[in-house]
C-alpha cells in the first residue's frame, strides 16, 4: 500500500502492543502525547523575563476501546498480563502503510481503567509511559 | 498487517490456531508470512502438497 494521502481519517492510525506489536481490539480512540521538560534558567539578568532550557523529553500513548472477554485480540487479557509482569513493551502508534510515518518505543503500561455501565457497551481504557528513545520514522 | 494464521503458532505467549485473523505491525507479519505460518489477510492459503508415496512400497 502506498503512503495515505489527504487528511488522515483517525480510523487508520491504531495502537500495537506486545513482544509482537498486535493493534489493540476494538480501538474507538487512540492517542500519542509527546512533550519535553523544561530547566528555569532564569536570573536576575533575565530582565523580569523567564528563560529556559531544554530538558528531559517524555510521551505516553493511550487508547479507548470497547471490551470483548476474548483471548484472540489483542485487548484486556494480553493488558492485564501486561501489568502483573511489570515489564516494557514495544508500543507503536502507526497505520501500518508503507511511507506513512509512525511513533514507537518501549513503553510501561501505567493505567488500565474498565466501564461497565447498564445497557451499554463495556469500556476500556489504557495508557502507556514510552521509556527510552521515541522513534518516528516511516513505514517500510 | 492483517494476517491470518495458518500453521499453528505461538505469538505474544498465546496459541493460534489455523484460521485465526489479527493485526501485526508489517516487519513481524512478514517474518510469520516468511515462515509459512500466516498469509496476508484475504490472499489465497497455499495448498499442502500431497505426501509422496513411497514407490519401493508401491502396490
Amino acid at each position: 500500500m502506498a503512503q495515505t494521502t489527504g487528511i488522515m481519517n483517525g480510523t487508520l492510525l491504531g495502537v500495537y502492543a506486545g513482544a509482537t506489536p498486535t493493534l489493540i481490539a476494538h480501538a474507538t480512540e487512540s492517542s500519542i502525547s509527546l512533550s519535553m521538560d523544561t530547566r528555569d534558567a532564569s536570573t536576575k539578568d533575565s530582565g523580569g523575563y523567564r528563560d529556559l532550557l531544554e530538558g528531559a523529553r517524555s510521551g505516553s500513548i493511550s487508547v479507548s476501546a470497547l471490551y470483548e472477554d476474548l483471548t484472540t485480540k489483542e485487548g484486556v487479557d494480553d493488558l492485564m498480563t501486561l501489568f502483573n509482569a511489570r515489564t516494557a513493551v514495544t508500543v507503536k502508534f502507526s497505520t501500518e502503510v508503507s511511507d506513512d510515518h509512525f511513533w514507537s518505543a518501549s513503553a510501561y503500561l501505567t493505567s488500565l481503567e474498565l466501564s461497565a455501565s447498564k445497557e451499554d457497551n463495556v469500556t476500556y481504557s489504557a495508557s502507556f509511559e514510552l521509556t527510552g528513545t521515541i522513534t518516528y520514522d516511516l513505514i517500510s | 498487517m492483517k494476517i491470518e494464521i495458518i500453521k499453528k503458532t505461538t505469538i505474544n505467549g498465546k496459541n493460534f490456531a489455523k484460521g485465526a485473523v489479527l493485526s501485526v505491525v508489517n516487519e513481524r507479519a512478514a517474518e510469520l508470512i516468511a515462515e509459512g505460518k500466516a498469509v496476508e489477510f484475504g490472499t489465497e492459503v497455499p495448498k499442502e502438497k500431497p505426501a509422496k508415496s513411497n514407490p519401493k512400497y508401491k502396490l
